[in-house]
């Protein structure tokens, strides 16, 4: 198929397939870009476990074993006080509302289901146990049924606007090596978030942020981009492990009582939370490993110890029975990795050193309950879409979120599609896109991209980390400043070859990176409290003297402006502080 | 630590073996291996990589015979890189598993691109 295009979706995660399939079933010309493989890339794949839905649903439409006593109305709090009061309500009430049906939906088409456990945050079993690779499969079915129209391994950079509204995209086509503008009426922004800006990720390698920089140079509005959750205990070596959470399953997210251990020996999580202990959230444990590894309590390579040496190797044995059973064969091989020789040296007593890893950006594009950016015709879904989680993201609805945005997305990508026509790409907006996509590979000498790579991850990691500060925060991006001034404009491949060309697609991942770590520090810089996912150690404490409010990052001309919105509350009011007694004059 | 890569394909269809020596890189996998290369060597070198712990797959080489993930396994001295199905090559050992064929859209045909944007006379 060539020719005219009515929605475009970049991603293909689980939220731009679905959508993908939502705006072909509404008659619209639709075609997906993905930088990876369809069904094979974006963190949809990394999904082994929940996906939030209510007890009450999942009891009377899905069938499950669940709490028929718990209802719509206690997940939305538990979500939003998860969120610390940061959510958009309206976009959690449409989560809540409409998950149930689209999981059935989902399951119709192949995807199976299990019984919901109970994770962190949530009061009662509301994680249906689903796994990513299914839910693909079952969308990957559903797009050829319906003869959806894709290009693989097309990185999409630049979003092409006609007087501020949406006329196409352009982008690499690998497996071509040109570089391509396509025409669409609408566009689905579904590319995941911007973990890669720091260096360790649980995230899949394809998340720069890729997303939010088009969007945002775009004239999209990012909102909490402060907000990152990382996850605590990944292992660091061998390389090969580096990132995976075995020893988080094997303790915490298991509900095994294993120990969070420095140097010397001390649970060091009695200094910040003395009742849960390693039970406690995982922003509050990511906060407590880092503090230790910073101020040079941690272990030789860099991390904290974890340990079960005080429980007895049977306890051990026995989780590979009820726990790892219903993720894997009741053996230690679990995600890819066989950790049967870990296990055994577990049993022997020693501690595996772990750090925090990047997880899940809570921030991103700012969308209205259409899924409708600020930007005619851009839309957004998934995790690059902001709002949603507020401040922290609870366990399952990450999940939640990629179905019921991903439909809501489709539907009104195609709505739009159908009544608005094609805009002509103004020449200076391709020849500019262009001109930048190419300029590393016309250079003879300056900057590899895994050089830019590298220094904004080690400053991400040191400076926009799990600990902040106002110092921090203002070296960060100075930093990236000088990144964006000296090296950004020296970037060269070694290979001119156009065809496939990995280094390349690093180049120009750079950008993406740069503008998400800059947004990132640049609302961490502004928020001046702690809240959830956001630990600024020079102001420690949530401020609840005024009412919640969202961070938004813009672009004028080149400089990031920052400013504040108040966060829709109109369902359930916030905490707020006593005002002060006024003393009588 | 040697590692050799089959690449290609050459516009006659044909591979050909490269060969790279590495300093240590004990406890990489072989996406570790494939990721250090192009970075740091060649960056001509194509390879997959996504999830990084063998659930997408979509990485997967051919070693010694058999299919393997390549971020699942551990690199080796000696070690041969070849991709899974010559048939399915994009480029080195890329293949083509995402969508099927007939599912693709031919940019060639598409109304903007090198050449015939507007702005190209």
């Amino acid at each position: 198929m060539t020719g005219e295009i009515d929605v475009l979706i970049v991603g293909s995660g689980a939220a731009g397939m679905l959508a993908a399939v939502v705006a072909a079933e509404a008659g619209q010309k639709t075609v997906l870009l993905s930088k990876g493989q369809v069904a094979r890339s974006g963190a949809t794949a990394t999904i082994t476990g929940d996906c939030s839905v209510d007890g009450r649903t999942c009891v009377e439409l899905l069938g499950l074993k669940a709490d028929r006593n718990d209802s719509p109305e206690d997940f939305f709090e538990d979500t939003v006080v998860g969120g610390k009061f940061l959510n958009d309500q309206r976009l959690v009430e449409d989560m809540i509302a409409q998950v149930g049906p689209l999981v059935k939906r989902m399951r119709d088409a192949g995807m199976r289901t299990g019984d919901p456990i109970r994770s962190p945050g949530h009061r009662t079993p509301r994680g249906v146990w689903i796994s990513g690779m299914e839910l693909m499969q079952a969308l990957r079915k559903l797009m050829i049924k319906l003869d959806i129209k894709v290009r693989e391994e097309f990185f999409v950079t630049d979003l092409l606007l006609n007087d501020g509204v949406v006329a196409g995209v352009a982008g690499i086509d690998q497996r071509t090596g040109e570089i391509v503008g396509l025409q669409a009426k609408s566009v689905v922004l579904a590319t995941g978030g911007g973990m890669m800006i720091y260096p360790v990720q649980t995230a899949p390698e394809e998340l720069t942020g890729d997303g939010h920089s088009m969007a945002l140079r775009a004239g999209a509005e990012l909102i909490d981009m402060e907000m990152v959750q990382f996850l605590p205990c990944t292992l660091m070596n061998p390389a090969i492990w580096r990132g995976i959470q075995f020893p988080w399953v094997m303790g915490p997210q298991s509900g095994i009582r294993a120990w969070l251990l420095n140097r010397f020996g001390e649970r060091f999580m009695a200094r910040w939370d003395p009742v849960n202990m390693e039970f406690a959230t995982r922003d509050i444990i990511s906060i407590a490993c880092m503090k230790e590894i910073v101020e040079g309590r941690g272990g030789p390579q860099g991390g904290v110890f974890i340990s079960w040496a005080h429980l007895p190797p049977d306890i051990i044995d026995f989780a590979a029975t009820w726990y790892f059973r219903t993720h894997l064969k009741g053996n230690w091989i679990w995600e890819g990795f066989d950790f049967a020789e870990l296990v055994d040296s577990i049993k022997k007593g020693r501690a595996i050193e772990v750090i925090p890893a990047s997880h899940f950006f809570m921030g991103g594009v700012a969308i209205d309950r259409q899924c409708a950016s600020r930007v005619p015709g851009l839309f957004a879904c998934g995790e690059i879409a902001g709002g949603l989680h507020g401040a922290n993201r609870l366990s399952g609805n990450a999940s939640s979120q990629i179905l019921v945005q991903g439909y809501g997305a489709g539907a009104a990508a195609a709505a739009y599609a159908a009544k608005n026509r094609h805009r002509d790409i103004p020449r200076a907006a391709w020849q500019c896109a262009r001109e930048d996509l190419e300029a590393p590979l016309r250079r003879d000498s300056g900057v590899f991209p895994h050089e830019i790579k590298d220094e904004l991850q080690r400053l991400a990691n040191v400076k926009v980390g799990m600990l902040r500060s106002g110092e921090s925060l203002e070296e960060a991006f100075a930093g990236v400043q000088k990144l964006r001034r000296e090296s950004l404009p020296r970037l060269y491949c070694r290979s001119r070859e156009r065809l496939y060309n990995k280094e390349w697609a690093d180049a120009v991942e750079c950008r993406s990176l740069l503008d998400t770590l800059e947004a990132t520090t640049l609302s961490a810089l502004r928020r001046q409290e702690s809240r959830g996912a956001h630990y600024r150690e020079d102001f420690p404490k949530q401020s609840n003297a005024e009412a919640p409010w969202n961070g938004i990052i813009t672009l004028l001309g080149e400089k990031m402006i920052h400013a504040r919105r108040a966060t829709d509350t109109h369902r359930m009011a916030p905490p707020r502080d006593p005002a002060p007694a006024v003393k009588p004059a | 630590m040697r590692v050799t890569l089959v690449r290609g394909p050459t516009p006659e269809g044909k591979t050909w073996t490269q060969s790279y020596d590495l300093l240590d890189l004990t406890g990489a996998s072989v996406s570790n291996v494939l990721q250090y290369i192009s970075r740091h060597i060649d960056g001509g070198v194509a390879y997959y990589l996504s999830c990084r712990r063998g659930l997408c797959a979509a990485c997967v080489v051919r070693l010694e015979g058999r299919n393997e993930k390549a971020c699942v396994v551990l690199a080796y001295d000696g070690i041969v890189i070849e991709p899974t199905q010559e048939r399915l090559m994009i480029k080195d050992s890329v293949v083509h598993l995402g969508m099927p064929r007939e599912s693709e859209y031919d940019t060639f045909g598409a109304a903007f691109r090198v050449g015939a944007g507007p702005g190209d006379d």
